[in-house]
């Protein structure tokens, strides 16, 4: 059974386009699933779909093969965390009372986070690689730092769907590679992961498949193999692409002097 | 990692001497501190301090807690620093119950109180609804705009008012009004404080953990399984609600509430299991010498507004200007 499912799903914001057309996806439990597509086309939104923050149109949101909205919002909580894009932090948390902030489906509503939380916090914290950062506070973390915390935050959430939305779009290669690390270790632990990026090379090296957007519909589906064609990449994101493969390991690039080359010739 | 702060517990046992110290603490029989013999021996001053002093001294104590607390709230719910309790309507409407009554009845202070309190409850009422008439960005912008709003229709019937009020009897009672100050407090309106007080401050300390989830962007705190307009509406009304019930009693008692819950954050950190208590106590603190200093150091009272804004710009100063403690880095 799928964890998580989209059943032709319809979206338009208020009074817009319609930015989901008659989209279905199936999540496989234990998988990292990546939904690539360029700026504006409908990730974001979809994400927000998933997670009960905005509601389709038309269609149904399965989780766990159950409707979406018949779940309790603790419920839905402790199933299913979100890592956003960005999240500006106002106040300055140390790193660890941040992250007990993932506890909150798990407690009553009353209740404050005891013992039991703080291991799982600390849990977290060493699975995303940042236990010595437990006492800092937020305001001190650097970019990739704070990338990590917001993920170690999620896991605090103790979940079985993980969305994440660009996780690595704003770190140095470094960085990307220590995230990227992270979501396969947590697919090891049997958390399924589903995030969102615009860069074909990030989806091309963690994905057990793909699902690329366009328009707000799904162009193909399936294995990096599958999907990552040059002709596929080129018809999505408008410019060339080369696509090599060594063993397992794909190396997508998008052909710089060729696109510039095309433009000039058409103007 | 800690869920409480050694210094609380030293805060509330400073709280209690300064509270004991200020019963003692007054102009009669003579200016200065009153002997337990001299107070045991002069049953004048006996009942002074039972009958003025004490209920003063409770009311001193709700009034900081209380704009402490819902600074706290507010701050964390619009996740902005630079918020404090009265912006929805609350002070303005107080402030212009008030001085309708004054001008209109020339009523007593316990009329006073009521209407004050009746208006300031108007005011969230009026802020709320235009909020929900306003078309323009999201929930929380919206009820910042009313609240400008309906605040600035207020401070524009208060000018009225004081345009129109008989300078020599009314206009000083106004202005005294409008500066804040406890010295009309009896036993009985701080009988009339203690439910809305205690009901409100109740909510807001029962949830103070949720605030920390509260202060995160609406589609985290709804990834993490809150129904974010929801409780959020819950705490503000519960703080709105004791705000109001202080306001219409003391007056205008400007900046603790803004500057109370930076000093707490400063002191025992930003989650608010820690930050809230202790800014609960430090603004109790910071009432309570105000007003010892305003009815103790000139013949007259010194409205209690004018220090709390004095010694609160200093120290916020004093603050902004001096790094933070930052722990572990």
């Amino acid at each position: 059974m799928s964890l998580l499912e989209l059943r032709k799903v319809w979206f338009a914001h208020p009074g817009g386009r319609s930015v989901l057309r008659n989209l279905s996806l199936e999540i496989e439990e234990g998988s990292i699933a990546a939904i690539l597509g360029p700026n504006g086309s409908g990730k974001t939104t979809l994400l927000d779909i998933c997670l009960g923050w905005k509601r389709p149109a038309r269609g149904g949101v399965f989780l766990t093969g159950r409707r979406l909205d018949g779940l309790s919002r603790r419920e839905r909580g402790t199933l299913m965390s979100l890592v956003p894009q960005r999240e500006n932090v106002r106040f300055d948390f140390t790193v660890t009372e941040y992250v007990l902030l993932g506890r909150a489906p798990h407690l009553r509503p009353l209740e404050a986070p005891g013992r039991k939380d703080e291991r799982i916090a600390r849990e977290a914290l060493a699975a995303a690689g940042i236990a010595r950062l437990a006492q800092r506070s937020i305001a001190t973390l650097s970019g990739g730092e704070y990338q990590l915390m917001l993920i170690a935050r999620s896991l605090a959430q103790s979940p079985a769907l993980l969305l994440l939305d660009e996780p690595a779009s704003q770190l140095d290669p470094g960085n990307q590679l220590a995230v990227i690390r992270l979501l396969k270790s947590l697919r090891s632990r049997g958390i399924t992961v589903l995030y969102t990026s615009h860069n074909p090379q990030a989806a091309a090296i963690a994905a057990d498949a793909i699902h690329m957007l366009k328009n707000g519909s799904f162009m193909v589906s399936g294995s990096p193999r599958e999907v990552l064609t040059s002709a596929a990449l080129e018809k999505v994101y408008g410019v060339p692409f080369r696509v090599s493969w060594e063993g397992e390991l794909p190396q997508v690039q998008w052909d710089e002097r060729e696109g510039i080359r095309r433009r000039r010739g058409r103007s | 990692m800690r869920r409480s702060d050694p210094r609380i517990p030293l805060l509330s046992l400073l709280l209690l001497l300064t509270a004991a110290a200020s019963l003692l603490l007054g102009r009669y029989p003579a200016p200065g501190l009153i002997s337990i013999g001299g107070l045991l021996r002069d049953p004048l001053a006996g009942r002074l301090v039972l009958m003025l002093r004490l209920p003063r001294i409770l009311a001193g104590i709700l009034l900081g807690a209380s704009l402490a607390a819902a600074g706290t709230v507010f701050q964390m719910i619009f996740a902005n620093p630079l918020v404090e309790p009265g912006f929805l309507g609350v002070s303005q409407g107080a402030a212009f119950g008030a001085a309708l009554c004054i001008v209109a009845f020339s009523a007593s202070p316990a009329v006073v109180q009521a209407v004050a309190l009746v208006f300031a409850l108007a005011g969230l009422a009026l802020s709320w609804l235009l909020a929900r008439a306003f078309r323009f960005g999201g929930w929380i912008l919206r009820l910042v705009l009313a609240g400008i709003a309906v605040s600035a229709l207020f401070a524009a019937g208060i000018g009225a008012l004081k345009l129109a009020a008989d300078p020599v009897r009314q206009l000083p009672e106004i202005t005294f009004w409008l500066l804040g100050g406890l010295w009309s407090v009896t036993w009985r309106s701080l009988l009339f404080l203690l439910p809305p007080v205690g009901a409100g401050l109740a909510v807001v300390a029962l949830l103070r953990w949720k605030l920390n989830v509260l202060s995160l962007d609406d589609r985290v705190a709804h990834s993490l399984g809150t129904a974010p307009e929801r409780e959020r509406l819950l705490l503000l009304l519960a703080a709105t609600m004791a705000t109001a019930a202080v306001v219409s009693v003391s007056g205008l008692v400007g900046w603790i509430g803004l500057m109370v819950p930076h000093a707490a954050r400063r002191l025992v950190g930003t989650d608010a299991r820690r930050a809230l208590p202790a800014g609960m106590l430090m603004g109790a603190l910071s009432i309570l010498v105000c007003d010892d200093i305003a009815r103790t150091v000139l013949p007259a009272e010194i409205p209690l507004g004018i220090l709390t804004s004095l010694v609160g710009a200093v120290v916020f100063i004093v603050l902004m200007g001096t790094a933070g403690k930052r722990r572990g880095a």
